[in-house]
């Protein structure tokens, strides 16, 4: 199950597991993200090659238009994850 | 083998069916010492291959057949699809990755992560019975 959430500064918050079932409801948030924000993964678990993909596809859109999804708190799997796909190169990651 | 324990159980070929292989991987994982990382890649490595049967497996068999063997020193999980036509997911060719983000393609990332987190990918075909495995060392 993964939980999104959107605090009052923009932050997006995802907790629990981002898998290839919860791609098709995670869409429609991440459809709206319109700025730069960060992307808070304190309390996510896990990810696999669909989160990732819905997460390129906005990074994507959004530096088309000179802006940029943050990711920030990542576990250390999911780091490796990040790392191995080459998505350091593609977000910033702090 | 000789001091190994495998356990099966078969699941419907849609994503619906992805919480109940996570939790016969949970149920079957705790006894053996595989640690976080072990788990963790398990899971995904078994996510990223039924995901693909689910998507691109073309024949008549609409189930799964999922075995956990817990071995001496490792893990293997066998994802084995009854009907269907070959494809081989060691093959692929490698994923750019430093590929500009305007020029990156998606296809392909999740079996490049597993090929690179996995201590194994296996593949075997035969009488249109697909079977992928992945392994994992215990720690």
């Amino acid at each position: 199950m993964l939980e999104i959430s959107t605090s009052d500064d923009g932050t997006i918050r995802l907790r629990g597991r981002f898998d290839a079932s919860q791609v098709e409801s995670a869409t429609a948030a991440f459809d709206g993200v319109r700025d730069s924000c960060t992307v808070d993964c304190s309390e996510l678990s896990y990810i696999s090659s669909a989160g990732l993909g819905l997460l390129f596809a906005t990074q994507r859109r959004l530096v088309d238009a000179g802006k940029g999804l943050r990711l920030a708190n990542l576990n250390p799997h999911i780091r490796e994850v990040f790392r191995i796909a080459g998505f350091d190169r593609v977000f910033e990651i702090a | 083998m000789a001091g190994s324990a495998t356990t099966t159980r078969e699941f419907d070929k849609s994503l619906g069916s992805l919480a109940g292989v996570f939790t016969f991987l949970d149920e079957v994982l705790p006894g053996a010492s595989l640690g976080d990382r072990g788990r963790f890649v398990l899971h995904l490595a078994v996510e990223e291959l039924f995901t693909n049967m689910v998507k691109y497996n073309a024949g008549a068999s609409r189930r799964v057949e999922v075995r956990i063997a817990v071995e001496k020193d490792r893990v293997r999980v066998d994802l084995v699809d009854p009907d269907t036509d070959p494809f081989d997911p060691t093959q692929l060719p490698p994923v750019d990755i430093a590929a500009p983000i305007s020029e990156r393609q998606r296809g392909g990332l999740g079996l490049h992560i597993i090929r690179s987190m996995a201590d194994g990918l296996d593949y075997d075909y035969r009488d249109r019975t697909m079977t992928v495995s992945v392994t994992q060392y215990l720690e």
